[in-house]
């Protein structure tokens, strides 16, 4: 053995030991960094640039249209209690009570890609609350029923005689919400049942979770 | 000489290793502002329901206890705000100035009362302050307008149904004999979306 | 940012081709480590070669120090990420068949693929047993299901179950990792040497 390959041999044998040193090292710096409180969901900068743009809301005239021509993109999320649930609600709502917004039953009806997901309650309030929260998470889709329920009293259901001095358009307007409101029940006959809304029942299904596979 | 190359190898992955995180450490800037509340903090905070400050209540607490907070546009506030009222509309919450007094008021005795052109509007802000850790923050449940050359500020009942749906439903259905029937459409089904981190490939050797 | 998927920065589209890419790089890796030979991957249950356990332990502690780095450096939320649910019963019993196999056969499904794809003949017959294998596990399904399914403990991880700071336990893995290498080589030295 010359003497050059024991130097190399040497230099070898320590490229280990510095190799497992800078492992260490590196290691025990995740541990000695300064830490910091990390941020859940989105940035607050982009939080307020999405709260303070008024493409979420949706008004009333929209949503009647959307129900009435059957849009299949459109999923009613009623916000309010179970019980103001059950004594009237729009037609094909789903009700998740704002306290249970984050559950796991439910999240996935808000956080999903296919519908457009418009929250309302009894005014606007907990249905921005809701998606205040959901843009936080990053749910994309979600939008509200501007003035909630009683606008939608206000404007579908009793609709205000436009006056005299008013546009061509408030009278167009005033037409369809007469017509909507007819569609939503109003002037059904006696006999006939109240318009009782379909309820769906919610089925949770627990996609099974994938087993590990194969792996060596 | 095999094995040397080997190490070789070994070390200047390691090198790189070691220098791609060095950079990112130099390079890394903390972020200016952070949620300090979690979602599910807030939603229990919002359940609670006494983050609501009626008018009544408003007008009955002492003016040194709080701190009135505008969060509409500088053209609203420049028209009629409340008395000794900040404004801070909500999308300038972070520039500089804002930042600062937001800070001098934080958790502080104080409250911080906001208040917009309805609840809605001020709720925005109420949400970003308390998830950025503000406790101390309340809403005016009120609805202010400026009509007539005046600042006018009236309550308003939040949640509160205008009219009982139900009885206005039977009733609108009753009162005239229109036959128009109610097309009862089917019940959607919903597929919640599925989490994508539920199917991931298998890993192995 | 990351993970690059699951937030659309990288359309979902892309995944396979994404994992055949990885796939290939991780077959050239096996290969270059010599991987593909049944007699270095059975050393380590001999005591004469201990790369397999060098080879993934190393890149077990490279990886998760890494990802808690960029996960620092928010580059990537590591709460997003997947974790395989915890079988308890289920990953043991499947995990002794496996070592088993491992012993007998001296490959495991990934390198025994890497063997079979340059030519080698014992390689190839394990893949024909493996096949066979998961042919008797799928047919026999219905009796294994509760087994299968059962002591499910969720996605969770040593961190949730010791409750500690990942970053300690992340400190502590990498010294039980270069312990256990230092560990090896010494077995090594006292083992007689073996030529293949």
């Amino acid at each position: 053995m010359s003497k050059r390959y024991k130097t190399k041999k040497f230099i070898v044998k320590r490229e280990y030991q510095i190799l497992a040193f800078i492992l260490v090292f590196i290691a025990a710096g995740l541990v000695l960094l300064p830490k910091y409180k990390k941020n859940e969901g989105i940035m607050p900068e982009l939080f307020v640039k999405n709260a303070i743009s008024s493409e979420r809301y949706i008004s009333t005239d929209q949503l009647a249209d959307k129900i009435i021509n059957q849009d299949p993109s459109v999923l009613l999320i009623d916000m309010r209690s179970e019980k103001e649930f059950n004594e009237f609600s729009l037609p094909n709502a789903i009700n998740i009570p704002l306290k249970n917004l984050l559950d796991d039953d439910y999240i996935g009806y808000i956080d999903q890609d296919i519908y457009d997901v418009i929250l309302f309650s009894n005014d606007s309030f907990y249905a921005d609350q809701a998606w205040m929260l959901g843009n936080r998470l990053g749910f994309k889709n979600l939008y509200v029923l501007k003035g909630g329920l009683n606008e939608w009293f206000n404007t579908i259901i009793n609709p205000k005689y436009p006056d005299e001095t008013m546009p061509r358009e408030a009278f167009k307007l005033y037409d369809f919400r007469k017509a909507a409101g007819i569609y939503f029940g109003v002037g059904a006959p006696k006999t006939e049942k109240k318009a009782a809304p379909t309820k769906k029942v919610i089925t949770v299904k627990k996609k099974k979770k994938r087993a590990a596979e194969g792996g060596c | 000489m095999k094995e040397l190359e080997k190490t070789k190898r070994i070390s200047i992955s390691a090198v790189l290793f070691l220098l791609i995180i060095l950079i990112g450490v130099v390079t890394f800037k903390k972020p200016k502002y952070v949620f300090e509340k979690d979602t599910a903090t807030t939603l229990q905070k919002i359940i609670e329901k006494d983050h609501f400050l009626s008018l009544e209540d408003f007008n009955s607490i002492d003016p040194a206890q709080y701190i009135l907070l505008d969060v509409r546009s500088n053209f609203e506030y420049a028209k009629g705000h409340l008395k000794d009222a900040i404004n801070i509309s909500t999308h300038q919450t972070f520039s500089d100035s804002s930042t600062k007094l937001l800070k001098s008021l934080k958790n502080g005795d104080k409250t911080i009362i906001v208040y917009g052109e309805n609840p809605d509007n001020a709720d925005s802000a109420w949400m970003l302050l308390y998830q950025l850790g503000y406790e101390n923050v309340k809403i005016l449940s009120a609805e202010t307008k400026y009509t007539d050359g005046k600042f006018k500020i009236k309550n308003y009942d939040l949640e509160k149904p205008s009219v009982n749906y139900a009885q206005v439903m039977q009733k609108a259905q009753s009162s005239s004999g229109n036959k128009n029937e109610i097309k009862k459409s089917t019940p959607k089904k919903v597929i919640p979306k599925l989490k994508k981190k539920k199917r991931v490939a298998e890993g192995g050797c | 940012m990351g993970p690059l998927i699951p937030n659309g920065l990288i359309p979902v589209e892309w995944n396979y081709v994404i994992a055949i890419l990885i796939g290939m790089a991780f077959g050239y890796i096996l290969e270059a480590s010599g991987f593909s030979s049944s007699r270095k991957l059975a050393g380590v249950f001999y005591g004469y070669d201990f790369v397999v356990l060098k080879v993934f332990f190393t890149s077990a502690v490279v990886s998760v120090i890494g990802l808690y780095y960029l996960d620092y450096l928010n580059f990537l939320d590591i709460s997003q990420l997947y974790v395989q649910p915890t079988y308890l019963w289920a990953a043991i019993i499947g995990g002794m068949i496996m070592g088993v196999g491992f012993l007998a056969g001296g490959f495991c499904p990934g390198t025994s693929f890497c063997g079979a794809a340059i030519g080698k003949i014992d390689a190839i017959v394990f893949i024909i047993g493996l096949t066979i294998g998961i042919f008797v596990f799928a047919e026999a399904f219905t009796f294994l299901e509760p087994l299968f399914n059962s002591s499910n403990l969720g996605h969770i991880t040593m961190v949730d179950i010791l409750d500690i700071s990942p970053y300690w336990f992340i400190l502590i893995f990498t010294i039980i990792a270069i312990g256990s290498f230092v560990f090896s080589d010494w077995v090594r030295s006292k083992v007689k040497k073996v030529f293949y």
